[in-house]
C-alpha cells in the first residue's frame, strides 16, 4: 500500500499515470420485470500502484461495474451507441429489441490506452488474467474442485506466458511460497477442498499474481473469512502490492477494510457514484449525506456509541429508481431540486481530488459532517 | 443487585464421530462446546464472540435445548432445565425465543407473515383467532412494519424487513430471554444499524434479556453489556464490554481486537497490530493444554502446552483463561510476545505437582 500522499501525487500526475480510466460507464440488464440499470453513469480512475476502494451496499452496482469492464456480464451485447444525453434510452431500446443479448455496457474504460469496452474478445481474454487479474469473494466456488490447484495455476501461467510446463510448475510453486503456503512443493498437488478458507484465498491470490498483473481487481476478497484470517490476507495483499507494484481495485461493503487498504475511495449508491475522495477525506470530511449515513450507522470498536444514526428506508430498486437524486427518498436534507434533478459529480471544497454528487450547500455539509463525526470521535470533529 | 436469569455451568456438547456402516463405533468426538460456564442477568445483553467453529452457535442451541448437553447444568429462571423432557420443556420454551442469522432461510416461504408471527401464540393457545390477529398486528407495528403486511408472504420483503419479522416472531409470546444468533450479519450496514437500534429500543421497552451471538466485534461492542470471547469450544475471556475492549487480558482477545479493521484511516495507520498466524485447529483433536497455544504470541513451552488454564478473575466482572495475561493494551508484536521470565518460572513451579495426575492446575494471579 502506498501512502495516501503518494496516492494523491499519482492521481494528479496527469493522464499518463492513469492505469484505468473509466468514464460514464453504464450497464443495463434485461429482465422479465424490465430494464435494470445496474450501473448508470459511473466514472473513476486508478493510478499505477494505487489502491482504489469501491464501497457501497449490496445491489449498488459495485461488482457489476468491474464485471462490465472485464466483459464478464452474462450475454453481453455489442451495440455502438454514441455518447450524449439520449444514451440511456437508446440502450434500453436496444436491449428490449434484442433477442441475442441480455446485458449491455457503454461508455469508456481505458486500460493503458485501450478501451476495454470496444476491444476484441480475444484481446480481452489476453488482458484478463494477464495484465488484469481478479480475486472473488468465495474462494471455494472460484476454484475448480475437480482439478488440483497446481493444474489450475499451471493453466493460468501457460495461457499468458511463453513457458514450458515444467517451468510453469516451478513458477506455480514459487507463487504458492510467495503467498505463504507452507510445503508448497507438496501442496501444489492438493485439491481445493484440502485447504482452509484462508489458504484457498491465498491460492487465489497466487493465481492472480502469477502473471504479474498491473491491476488486481478484488471483489470482497475477505468477506467470507474470519477476522484474524482477514487480517492475514489484507497484510498479504499489502505486501504483494509493495513487491509487485500492482494497482488494486478493492470492492467491499466494509468501511473498516477500505480505511485500512485504500488510497482513494469511491462511494457508490444505487448505480451511481455519490462521492469520491482520498481515503482520509472520506472519513474526516465526508461531503455526501449517504456517506454520513454509512459512517453514522457503523458500530465502532474504539468508542462507546450510545445510539447509531440510521439511514431510514431501503435502497431503491434499480428497475424504477426515484426521480432526481437517487438518495433523495432516504435523505433528511432533500429539497425540491433533489427530487427533480440528477446531481453530477462536482469538486467539493474546491478540491479537484474530492468530488461529490449532492446539491446541498457546503456550509451545511461541513457542519453536518462535523456533527456526524463527533458522535464517535470527539477529537477528529474538533479538527475538521 | 443484578438478578440472575440464566446460569450455565460446565456445559459440554460433544458430537460423536463414528466409523463403520453397520457396526458403528465412535472413534472420536468433536468437542464443540467444552466446559463453558457463565451467567446472564435479567435485562442485560450478553454478547458471545468468536470465529467460525468456536462453538458459539452450538452453545446457543444447547441453551435453548435444541441440542441436549453432553454434560453440565443449565439453570433458567431458577429452574434446572438441562434434563427436562420434551413435554416438560414445552412451557419453558415460550420463555426463551431465538432470532436467526439468515432472514431468508428462517421464514417459511409458503406461510403468510401473520401465521409466521402468530404461530407460537397458536401453539401455546394464547388467545382466540381474533385476539391473536390483533396481537400480531400490534407486534408488526412494534418492529416497524405496517400492520397491513399481515397477509403478505416473506418473499415480498427485503432482508431487513424479514429480520424485523423474525424479531416480531420472537417477541410474540413475551419471552424472558431472546437468543439472537448472528441476527445482523447478513444485512447491509445501514439496515444493520436499523435492526440494532430496534433491538435496543425493544429491550428498554419490554425489559428483555438478550444473548447476542456475533463474529463482528464492532456490533457486539455496540449492543452488549458483557461479552464472552470463545475459542475452540472454550471460554477465553468474560468481561464488561468496555473493559474487554480497553483492557483485554487474553492474548486471543487482544489479537482479535487488533485484527478488526477500524474505519479511521489515520488511527489505523498508527495502530499497533498483532496479526495471528495459522488457522483455527481441528476441534476433533484440539491442541493440548491451552487450546490457543499453537497460535499464541505469548506461548511458553512447558506451561501452556501442558496444562489447561482455568478462568481467573481480575475483578468481579472480568476473568480470563490465560497463564500470562496481557499487562496493558494496546501492545506491539514485540511487547505481546515478551513474557517476564520470572512469571514463567513461577507458573512452572505451580504446575509441576499437578502434572502426573493430569489434573489441570489452578493458576492464581
Amino acid at each position: 500500500m502506498t501512502s495516501t500522499a503518494a496516492g494523491n501525487e499519482l492521481a494528479t500526475d496527469g493522464a499518463d499515470e492513469l492505469l484505468l480510466d473509466v468514464r460514464d460507464l453504464r450497464t443495463y440488464f434485461k429482465t422479465d420485470d424490465g430494464i435494470v440499470k445496474a450501473v448508470d453513469g459511473v466514472s473513476f480512475s486508478v493510478g499505477r500502484g494505487e489502491t482504489l476502494g469501491i464501497v457501497g451496499e449490496s445491489g449498488c452496482g459495485k461488482s457489476v461495474t468491474m464485471m462490465s469492464i472485464l466483459g464478464l456480464n452474462p450475454k453481453p451485447g455489442r451495440v455502438n451507441i454514441p455518447a450524449g444525453p439520449g444514451r440511456g434510452e437508446a440502450m434500453s431500446k436496444a436491449l428490449q429489441e434484442s433477442t441475442k443479448f441480455v446485458s449491455l455496457s457503454t461508455g469508456e474504460a481505458f486500460f493503458k490506452g485501450e478501451n476495454l469496452l470496444t476491444v476484441s474478445g480475444s484481446r480481452l481474454r489476453e488482458i484478463r488474467g494477464g495484465e488484469i487479474a481478479m480475486i472473488f469473494q468465495d474462494p471455494m466456488t472460484s476454484l475448480n474442485p475437480v482439478h488440483s490447484i497446481g493444474t489450475q495455476l499451471i493453466e493460468a501461467t501457460l495461457l499468458h506466458q511463453d513457458v514450458s510446463k515444467k517451468q510453469a510448475r516451478k513458477l506455480a510453486i514459487e507463487a504458492l511460497k510467495d503467498v505463504g503456503i507452507p510445503r508448497a512443493e507438496r501442496r501444489i498437488d492438493d485439491y481445493p477442498h484440502q485447504f482452509s478458507g484462508g489458504m484457498r484465498q491465498r491460492v487465489m491470490i497466487a493465481m492472480a499474481l502469477i502473471n504479474d498483473p498491473k491491476l488486481l481487481i478484488a471483489d470482497e476478497p475477505t468477506t467470507a473469512l474470519d477476522v484474524t484470517t482477514q487480517a492475514q490476507i489484507l497484510e498479504l495483499m499489502n505486501r504483494m502490492q509493495e513487491e509487485h507494484g500492482t494497482a488494486i481495485v478493492m470492492i467491499t461493503h466494509d468501511l473498516g477494510v477500505v480505511a485500512e487498504v485504500a488510497d482513494e475511495v469511491v462511494v457508490m449508491y444505487a448505480a451511481r457514484v455519490a462521492e469520491r475522495a482520498p481515503v482520509d477525506n472520506i472519513y474526516e470530511q465526508p461531503m455526501h449525506p449517504y456517506t454520513w449515513g454509512l459512517l453514522g450507522s457503523l458500530p465502532r470498536l474504539e468508542t462507546d456509541v450510545e445510539r447509531l444514526t440510521q439511514i431510514p428506508g431501503q435502497p431503491p430498486s434499480l428497475l424504477r429508481p426515484p426521480a432526481g437524486c437517487r438518495f433523495n427518498p432516504r435523505c433528511t436534507f432533500a429539497f425540491d431540486r433533489c427530487r427533480r434533478e440528477l446531481p453530477e459529480l462536482v469538486p467539493a471544497l474546491s478540491d479537484p481530488l474530492h468530488t461529490q454528487a449532492c446539491f446541498l450547500d457546503e456550509e451545511t455539509k461541513l457542519r453536518e459532517a462535523r456533527r456526524v463525526l463527533a458522535a464517535f470521535d470527539p477529537e477528529a470533529a474538533g479538527g475538521v | 443487585m443484578p438478578e440472575e436469569l440464566l446460569r450455565v455451568e460446565n456445559v459440554k456438547k460433544h458430537f460423536p464421530v463414528s466409523r463403520g456402516i453397520i457396526f458403528q463405533k465412535q472413534i472420536a468426538a468433536v468437542k464443540a462446546v467444552d466446559d463453558v460456564s457463565f451467567t446472564v442477568n435479567r435485562g442485560e445483553t450478553f454478547g458471545i464472540v468468536g470465529e467460525s467453529g468456536c462453538g458459539k452457535s452450538t452453545l446457543a442451541r444447547v441453551i435453548m435445548r435444541l441440542l441436549d448437553p453432553t454434560a453440565g447444568k443449565i439453570t433458567f429462571d431458577g429452574r434446572d432445565i438441562s434434563n427436562l423432557t420434551r413435554n416438560e420443556m414445552r412451557p419453558v420454551r415460550r420463555e426463551m425465543m431465538m432470532i436467526f442469522q439468515d432472514p431468508y432461510a428462517s421464514l417459511n416461504p409458503r406461510k403468510r407473515v401473520g401465521f409466521i408471527v402468530g404461530e407460537a401464540l397458536q401453539i401455546n393457545k394464547m388467545g382466540s383467532a381474533a385476539e391473536i390477529k390483533r396481537r400480531v398486528q400490534e407486534l408488526l407495528e412494534v418492529v416497524g412494519l405496517n400492520p397491513e403486511h399481515y397477509n403478505r408472504f416473506p418473499h415480498e420483503f427485503s432482508g431487513g424487513q424479514r429480520q424485523r419479522i423474525g424479531v416480531a416472531r420472537a417477541l410474540a409470546v413475551n419471552p424472558k430471554l431472546i437468543v439472537a444468533d448472528e441476527p445482523v450479519s447478513a444485512l447491509d450496514v445501514s439496515v444493520q444499524a436499523q435492526i440494532l437500534n430496534l433491538l435496543k429500543d425493544l429491550q428498554t421497552e419490554f425489559g428483555l434479556t438478550y444473548i447476542f451471538i456475533a463474529h463482528d466485534l464492532n456490533v457486539v461492542r455496540y449492543i452488549s453489556d458483557r461479552v464472552m470471547v470463545m475459542y475452540l469450544g472454550k471460554v477465553a475471556e468474560i468481561a464488561d464490554a468496555g473493559q474487554l475492549y480497553s483492557e483485554p487480558q487474553h492474548p486471543y482477545s487482544g489479537s482479535l481486537l487488533s485484527a478488526v479493521p477500524i474505519a479511521n484511516p489515520r488511527a489505523g495507520r498508527s495502530r499497533k497490530s498483532v496479526v495471528l498466524q495459522g488457522d483455527v485447529p481441528n476441534p476433533i483433536n484440539p491442541p493440548s493444554g491451552c487450546r490457543f497455544h499453537p497460535r499464541c504470541p505469548r506461548y511458553q513451552e512447558g506451561v501452556c502446552d501442558v496444562v489447561e488454564p482455568r478462568i481467573t478473575e481480575v475483578s468481579a466482572s472480568h476473568g480470563s483463561a490465560c497463564f500470562f495475561p496481557l499487562e496493558h493494551w494496546p501492545m506491539t508484536v514485540e511487547e505481546i510476545s515478551s513474557v517476564d521470565p520470572e512469571v514463567v518460572a513461577e507458573r512452572k513451579r505451580e504446575i509441576v505437582p499437578a502434572e502426573p495426575a493430569g489434573e489441570p492446575a489452578t493458576a492464581s494471579v
